[in-house]
């Protein structure tokens, strides 16, 4: 088929992005745990180099699409892949948004040892990891897994914030750092919904099911 | 980007046809860039002029009397529409293959050689090497080595399509021109044989006249869209596609004529 080596050409450029994504968050949250700027220089670099991977993605699907009017299993696939190419760079947003906060965090003494942000973050890297590892191999037992941990994460996100507003209600000098951690948290929320709606995405594609909005179901 | 053959300002009349009035001509004014090793896709509705353009390029017109061409072909530079353009040597350089196949009345081996041994090679061991290599350059080897000697018409449609083109390969062309080369043949064989195209890509220059609109969208580098014996928009397959330039293009690729 020639539409195959165009399929893979645009899957492996999905994966670099999805790496990039991935390295982007890694390192925003690591200089906020860390207090660190060192971090940071990195991130706009990506930033900009994911925005651009995304534009040209988009027109290389359409153009597969206009070229090869697929049908069935290829027009799942690039119809995800359309999807992916949005969502991945969406990551790349979020990390954007944390490094920024992030600036800010790092001028200002710790306001406290973290230690849900951590979790949540490997939580959330762990979901996009694996959720572009579905992509790869297209194993929908571990997009239900993936799906499944979304939940851990949205609980840590409400423990951090719970935490951050006992800080802010003892002294409202907290308030500025406070306010941005919360930010930050929001953020890697965000991404382990997209990490999720990846995953849904994997599901789509291997079984023709669209889970968004519902329940994730045992597969069958 | 090389540029392989340069169509410049071409006009054709059939016999019949008023000569010299270009209004009137079968191709008004062509100006096209045919570029090396990749594959350009002519294509429009019926009438438009690309089959009359594509035998323009291996001189086909001048097995008829009275066609006539004004302006120029230019391969490697040289005006192969000139009068003393030597045909056998455009011909070797320039190999066609038609929508039906056509193999010739003798065995899979002859087939291929034939062209070889038209050219003065003899030596048995080089025609059986050049016939193995054309045969696998035309993916038909695995299917036919085993039975050389059989008669060509004994094979199916795809495969007689695949040895015509091995038997162009065979003398080491330049230039191959396809004349809508799957129309006669099932899906899976069009498949074979568009992969083929693609691979050929690697060696020779490809034009390939398809009135399937998804077939030039598939195997193409470039498209050159035709309507009324003119051009009207040539650019890369890609934007064709997806953002043609021209309305008239965008109506015919959307299937609003044609």
């Amino acid at each position: 088929m020639l539409i195959k080596p165009k399929l893979d050409e645009i899957r492996n450029r999905l994966i670099e992005m999805a790496e990039i994504a991935d390295t982007m968050l890694e390192n925003a949250v690591k200089a906020i745990i860390e207090h660190d700027g060192k971090y940071l220089s990195s991130v706009a670099e990506l930033e900009e180099k994911l925005d651009k991977m995304e534009v040209e993605n988009e027109s290389l699907i359409i153009t597969t699409i206009a070229r090869f009017q697929p049908e069935a299993k290829y027009l799942r696939i690039l119809v995800m892949d359309l999807f992916v190419n949005r969502d991945l760079e969406r990551i790349g947003d979020h990390a954007e948004n944390i490094k920024e906060q992030a600036e800010h965090i790092i001028t200002k003494p710790k306001l406290k040892e973290y230690i849900d942000l951590p979790i949540m973050t490997d939580i959330t890297l762990g979901m996009v990891r694996d959720a572009v590892k579905c992509l790869e191999t297209l194993d929908t037992e571990l997009a239900r897994d993936v799906i499944s941990r979304d939940d851990k994460v949205d609980a840590l996100n409400e423990q951090i914030i719970r935490d951050l507003y006992t800080y802010m209600v003892e002294d409202p000098k907290n308030i500025k750092i406070g306010i941005r951690l919360i930010t930050v948290a929001s953020n890697i929320e965000r991404v382990a919904d997209i990490a999720t709606n990846l995953a849904e995405e994997v599901i789509y594609m291997k079984e023709g099911k669209m889970l968004r909005h519902q329940e994730i179901d045992d597969g069958n | 980007m090389q540029e392989k053959i340069k169509v410049d300002n071409l006009y054709f009349w059939y016999a019949g046809q008023p000569y010299p009035d270009k209004e009137k001509a079968a191709l008004k004014g062509i100006t096209l860039p045919v570029y090396e090793k990749k594959v350009t896709a002519l294509i429009g509705p019926s009438g438009c002029g690309k089959t009359t353009l594509l035998r323009s390029f291996n001189r086909m017109h001048d097995l008829y009397p009275g066609n006539k061409y004004e302006g120029q072909i230019l391969l490697d530079g040289e005006n192969i529409l000139s009068d003393d353009y030597d045909l056998i040597k455009l011909r070797t350089k320039v190999g066609m293959v038609f929508q039906k196949p056509t193999p010739f009345p003798m065995s899979i081996f002859d087939n291929v050689a034939y062209g070889l041994k038209l050219r003065g090679i003899k030596d048995k061991s080089e025609l059986e090497g050049r016939v193995e290599k054309a045969l696998k350059q035309a993916a038909l080897w695995e299917e036919v080595k085993d039975r050389l000697k059989d008669p060509a018409t004994g094979l199916s449609g795809g495969q007689q399509q695949r040895l015509v083109i091995a038997r162009a390969l065979a003398v080491e062309p330049e230039v191959l021109l396809f004349d809508e080369p799957t129309s006669a043949l099932d899906p899976i064989s069009t498949s074979k044989i568009e992969e083929l195209v693609v691979q050929l890509r690697d060696s020779v220059t490809i034009i390939i006249v398809t009135h399937n609109m998804q077939q030039a969208a598939r195997v193409s580098d470039y498209t050159a869209f035709m309507y009324l014996g003119k051009l009207v928009e040539f650019d890369k397959t890609d934007i064709i596609f997806t953002s043609p330039k021209e309305k008239l293009t965008e109506d015919y690729i959307t299937g609003k004529f044609g």
